[in-house]
């Protein structure tokens, strides 16, 4: 037996604020110091048993599992898990006590501990243990009663007093008397060190989160703060000094590491439930049934190649044992079909036959040539992992009908752990050093949204508007590496976007549950966690866009009634045209200026353009550079080569450029005879494990094989180098092939459709890249006009009227659901009269009906809207008096004439309340003074020839900072105007001396020079200046408007902090 | 008792031991160790961490020492009495 103590009360980053070293860290320390084993006990948790269970196998070191819970009279207590046994009953402990108690502050009761105690072995806790408490406090009686309460409970043989000196005050006197105690009862004691980080160093970390935790900062003494950092896992050296005169103490800490089972935890089960079949009859069978059913439908001819490759996906399928899954999808889009529910599969489920002949995807892989193993093979360890998007309003429908087929208690939502970024990052840390919140807001906001808490040192380095703070060189210095010292450390179990997993048997058997911030329960594992336990989780993802398809099918049903949206031709000429002018503001996935520019460089004519377009258009492509090799090669201006002829069935159709993942698979199996299955594992080994090592093994196994098959060395390692190069960058063609679909269909509404399609996006807001603002400008481009609200015409949606937009309720800022739906009510009996018909017959409240009359809904009464904010109070008081004292008549109507409010202050209301411009845009009250300083619309910008030197202006939209191939930052944003948008880009230097402006200010002044690339233009800029109003006068809108980051409302005074965008739902 | 000087203090470090000598005016006498922790300090001012000694002297007064981790000079936390 080894003689190296083991820990047995450990907190990871899982412990939540509590903790601050990971998993994999703790268990390294642990192995460094050879000890045979560790314990995981995180609050109330078993977070991390799986990754322990990884890093312990790693690194030769027993897992153990457990977790410290909190008793219901607030005192603290570690439970081990000694069998499989104890762990279920772990797990139904901690869901219970989650579960039965308000959230965040879950709690044992002791009537729970005495049902689920068997299998577990029981330490009576750390300082705040009510064993520690009561010796404190010289209540020897009550601890020794507390003690035989615990052996009552878990047996004398699975109790152990808990020792911890950590050297700090008082620690030896407890420990003294806890000996004292044991001797007493006879029972044995074990040491344990209460660890919450791996070493010393990680303890100014731990010290910042506990201050944030208990809302101190540095300077302020708590009794729950430690005061030194020996609570990190120490060598046995440091244990056996503490310990000296009670061996006892460190040697229990082997024996019970040597009792409990490192095999407590469910590994690689089958846990997915059994579908319900006729007697006699196999999940296998119904499902070769409903696929040969399907197969009929969908393909006008079977062939022999389609019936190879259905067979082929049958066996892979039934061996690997997921007909079941299988099944319950199938079942699952069945349901949403009959609710006329509209759905699309996403990801690499689109690379199945047998999925496209269920219904479950829409895509055609045998026509496409699309591997099956992209999606699933007897190599490949993965589960399938199947996502489908719902449309976005009616996914609760789905989640409520699975959990009724199912059963609440086998149904949970899969976890995911939020780690600290950059800007949480700054926050906590900012605020525990009890610096300045003001100083700590501006630096926080100065920091891009997806910056990374340890990649802060390089985000200051580069961006100008970070090194405006107030900090000194060295506060800074001390300040990023305390933000990168937390970095990636959980800080709580967030429930993912979509995965939902389904079990055989009750979750909290396997895994504990808790309930999230919605009322859901949610599992303590994310999905990694859960595939090594041998869960299969499902996605039931929303997509706003689906429900805006929807929408405009509804709107254009109305004129059209046998329209639908499946019917639409995929080789509709003009849409195609609409595609190649870049003209897409509001198609899926195709209206970013990246890919508006790259489709009319590319001159679009197909599907596949628009499907090379979804996977082309992402930081990895472009950052290697694999766009304008595409884009030169499609148009003719380079030859398509390939390096073999044998290359070419694979690569035809995106010119000879491996862009997808599914021809590197075909690749490796065409040269080197590899498996499909060996394939697609190359391809995820070179994806994600690029170690040196690994790399050339695989190297030499491709060049073996290819020569095996005839190839020439040569050719064998220049392709596999190639492949290599690309496979980082690859992306999954049947998850391209699903968002194409959308995409062209959404392309499709917009050519044919424009009106319904942009009603039904102003309806689904948020949703999409650009703001409304800029989708009503396109509207108005197209010759739509837009309609303000109307209290007898508008429906909570948006609505196409004579060719208009009327704008609908959803749009009207702060009105909330119950508003509507009593508007709606009353006005199905008869439709209003008058503002005072409106006051009697709803309960619009007084800030929603000022809103109303200030974005025109009553102009159709009296266009004067002052002299009805006027008449509204009137209204209102006449409201509150009915019932009364005083008879409503007492109170005089004020109608007076008065003047109205002037054109600018109706298009400031207007833009305030619903978020966009009615009628004209915020630039065209501008462009009289921006004409006599010379400077350009963005019509006149296209008239320019390329390389002109030019000045424009216009509303910053949509500025971002993507990852480049050189490093280099560049900033892209598009600047609008009441002619339309015009693609700025700022490369390094514009940007370090300008890019502030861009992200500061809603409009600014740029010079730049004038690019012209296939039939779309673009501005290289060079100076950016903040654009000043002509009027001083404070009272201007122009004054009000703040950076688009941040947009505080003249009517509300609330912030809201989107980037351009501008629009909200109906509060509920 | 008056300043306690570098070459006055001696603390046994093997282990088992709990006493220690005090020397102060030129007069030496031993102390019982009560207690001995680690305090981390103000770590984000730079302070190091130091081990600190409750001691009990054999006129029965107590004091709290510590000793300066980069000066090496023994320091009073406190009299306790």
């Amino acid at each position: 037996m080894s003689h190296t103590p083991v820990h047995l009360h450990v907190h990871s980053g899982f412990s939540f604020m509590d903790g601050a070293s990971m998993v994999e860290e703790l268990v390294s320390q642990a192995a460094r110091y050879e000890m045979p084993a560790i314990a995981l006990t995180d609050h109330h948790g078993i977070y991390g048993a799986m990754r322990l269970l990884q890093a312990c196998d790693r690194q030769g070191v027993k897992p153990l599992i457990g977790a410290e819970v909190t008793m219901e009279d607030g005192f603290h207590l570690t439970l081990l898990c000694e069998t499989a046994e104890g762990y279920s009953n772990l797990c139904r402990l901690l869901s219970q006590a989650h579960l039965n108690h308000p959230r965040g502050s879950p709690r044992v009761s002791l009537q729970c501990l005495h049902q689920h105690a068997q299998g577990m072995i029981a330490l009576t806790g750390c300082r705040l243990g009510k064993l520690t408490y009561l010796l404190r406090a010289r209540r020897y009686a009550q601890a020794e009663e507390w003690l035989r309460t615990l052996t009552g409970i878990f047996g004398r043989a699975n109790l152990f007093i808990e020792c911890q000196h950590t050297l700090k005050p008082g620690d030896a006197w407890i420990t003294a008397r806890q000996r004292e105690l044991a001797q007493h009862l006879g029972l044995p004691v074990v040491a344990t060190a209460n660890v919450h980080y791996a070493t010393a160093q990680s303890f100014p970390a731990h010290d910042l989160l506990t201050c944030a935790r208990l809302g101190i900062t540095v300077s302020q003494p708590h009794p729950l703060r430690p005061i030194n950092d020996c609570n990190g896992i120490e060598d046995a050296l440091h244990w056996c000094e503490r310990y000296h005169d009670c061996a006892e103490a460190w040697q229990n800490t082997l024996h019970i590491a040597d009792r409990c089972s490192s095999d407590v935890l469910p590994r690689n089960q089958n846990l997915f439930p059994l579908f319900p079949v006729a007697s006699g009859c196999t999940a296998e069978a119904v499902l070769m049934h409903l696929v040969r059913e399907g197969a009929i439908r969908r393909y006008t001819e079977i062939t022999p190649l389609l019936r190879r490759r259905l067979k082929k996906e049958l066996r892979v399928i039934c061996t690997l044992g997921y007909a079941d899954y299988f099944l319950a999808v199938w079942e699952l889009v069945r349901f949403a079909q009959e609710r006329g529910i509209r759905y699309s599969a996403r990801g690499s489920v689109s690379d199945s036959a047998v999925a496209y002949c269920l219904g479950i995807s829409e895509i055609d892989p045998v026509k496409r040539g699309l591997p099956f193993e992209r999606f699933l093979s007897l190599e490949r360890s993965q589960k399938p992992d199947i996502d489908i998007d719902f449309d976005a309003t009616r996914r609760e429908e789905v989640f409520q009908y699975v959990q009724q087929r199912y059963g609440a208690a086998h149904v949970a939502m899969v976890g995911t752990f939020s780690t600290y970024r950059a800007r949480s990052a700054v926050r906590l840390v900012g605020k525990a050093l009890g610096l300045p919140e003001e100083v700590v807001d501006r630096l926080a906001k100065r920091i891009p949204p997806f910056c990374y808490a340890d990649d802060l040192e390089r985000s200051f380095a580069k961006a100008p508007e970070l090194r405006q703070s107030a900090f000194s060189p060295q506060q800074i210095e001390l300040y990023l590496q305390l933000c990168a010292r937390i970095a990636n450390l959980p800080h709580h179990l967030g429930t993912h976007l979509g995965g939902i997993l389904i079990s055989r048997k009750p979750v909290e058997e396997a895994v504990p549950v808790q309930m999230s911030p919605m009322g859901r329960r949610v599992v303590q594992w994310d999905k990694d966690d859960l595939e090594v336990a041998g869960f299969i989780k499902l996605d039931l993802l929303s997509l706003k866009m689906l429900s805006a398809v929807q929408q405009a099918e509804e709107q254009i049903q109305r004129a059209q009634p046998g329209f639908h949206v499946r019917d639409i031709p995929y080789d509709d000429q003009d849409t195609f045209e609409m595609i190649r002018s870049g003209e897409t503001v509001g198609a899926f996935q195709i209206e970013s200026p990246a890919q508006r520019s790259l489709h009319t460089r590319l001159h679009s004519q197909c599907q596949m353009d628009i499907d090379v377009s979804v996977a082309l258009i992402r930081p990895g492509p472009i950052q290697g550079d694999m766009v304008s090799p595409f884009v030169h090669r499609r148009n003719g201006e380079e030859p398509v080569t390939y390096l073999h002829p044998d290359l070419e069935p694979i690569l035809r159709h995106t010119c000879g450029v491996p862009v997808f993942q599914e021809q590197i698979i075909l690749i490796a199996t065409r040269l080197a005879g590899f498996t499909p299955g060996e394939a697609d594992q190359l391809r995820k080994t070179m994806t994600h494990n690029r170690s040196r090592q690994e790399m050339e093994s695989l190297g030499k196994l491709f060049v073996e094989r290819a020569v095996q098959r005839g190839y020439s060395p040569q050719l064998a390692m220049q392709v596999y180098e190639w492949i290599y190069g690309f496979a980082g960058y690859g992306f999954c063609e049947a998850h391209a092939a699903s968002f194409g679909d959308i995409a062209y269909k959404t392309a499709y509404l917009l050519r044919h459709y424009p009106a319904q399609f942009y009603a039904a996006l102003l309806s689904c807001q948020p949703m999409g890249y650009y703001p409304p603002n800029t989708l009503a400008l396109q509207a108005r481009l197209r010759g739509i006009r837009l309609l303000p609200p109307d209290v007898n015409r508008s429906q909570t949606a948006c609505t196409v009227e004579k060719g208009a937009i009327r704008l609908g309720w959803c749009r009207v800022r702060g009105m909330r659901c119950d508003e509507i739906e009593s508007l709606l009510q009353a006005r199905e009996e008869r439709p209003f009269e008058s503002l005072a018909d409106v006051c009697r017959r709803t309960t619009l409240q007084q800030d929603t009906l000022e809103r109303m009359v200030l974005c025109g809904t009553f102009d159709g009464w009296h266009p004067n809207r002052r002299r009805l904010l006027i008449e509204l109070n009137h209204c209102i008081a006449n409201r509150r008096a009915c019932g009364s004292l005083f008879p409503a008549d007492w109170l005089q109507n004020p109608l007076v004439d008065t003047p109205d409010f002037t054109p600018w202050e109706k298009f400031w209301y207007e833009w305030e309340i619903l978020g966009l411009s009615i009628d004209c845009h915020i630039m065209s009250h501008l462009r009289d003074h921006l004409q006599q300083q010379g400077i350009l619309s963005s019509y006149d910008l296209k008239q320019q020839r390329d390389g002109t030197w030019v000045s424009t202006a216009g509303l910053v939209v949509c500025p971002h900072r993507p990852p480049t191939r050189s490093g280099r930052r560049v900033l892209f944003a598009c600047l609008e105007d009441e002619f339309g948008l015009t693609d700025v880009v700022l490369f390094e230097q514009a940007y370090q001396s300008y890019g502030h402006w861009m992200l500061t200010q809603p409009l600014v002044i740029v010079e730049g020079r004038i690019q012209h690339r296939g039939q779309g233009t673009s501005l290289i800029v060079y100076r950016v200046a903040p654009y000043h109003p002509p009027a001083t006068d404070d009272r201007h809108p122009l004054s009000q408007m703040h950076s688009p980051f941040q947009h505080t409302s003249p009517v509300t005074g609330s912030v809201t902090l989107r980037t351009g965008i501008w629009g909200e739902s109906p509060k509920s | 008792m008056g300043q306690i000087t570098s070459r006055s203090i001696n603390i046994g470090s093997a282990k088992n031991q709990s006493r220690c000598e005090v020397q102060s005016d030129a007069k030496l006498s031993r102390a019982h160790i009560l207690e001995v922790w680690v305090e981390t300090g103000r770590w984000w001012q730079g302070e190091e961490r130091r081990t600190c000694y409750r001691l009990l002297t054999e006129d029965g007064k107590v004091l709290e020492i510590y000793k300066e981790p980069s000066a090496g000079e023994w320091c009073v936390l406190r009299w306790i009495d």
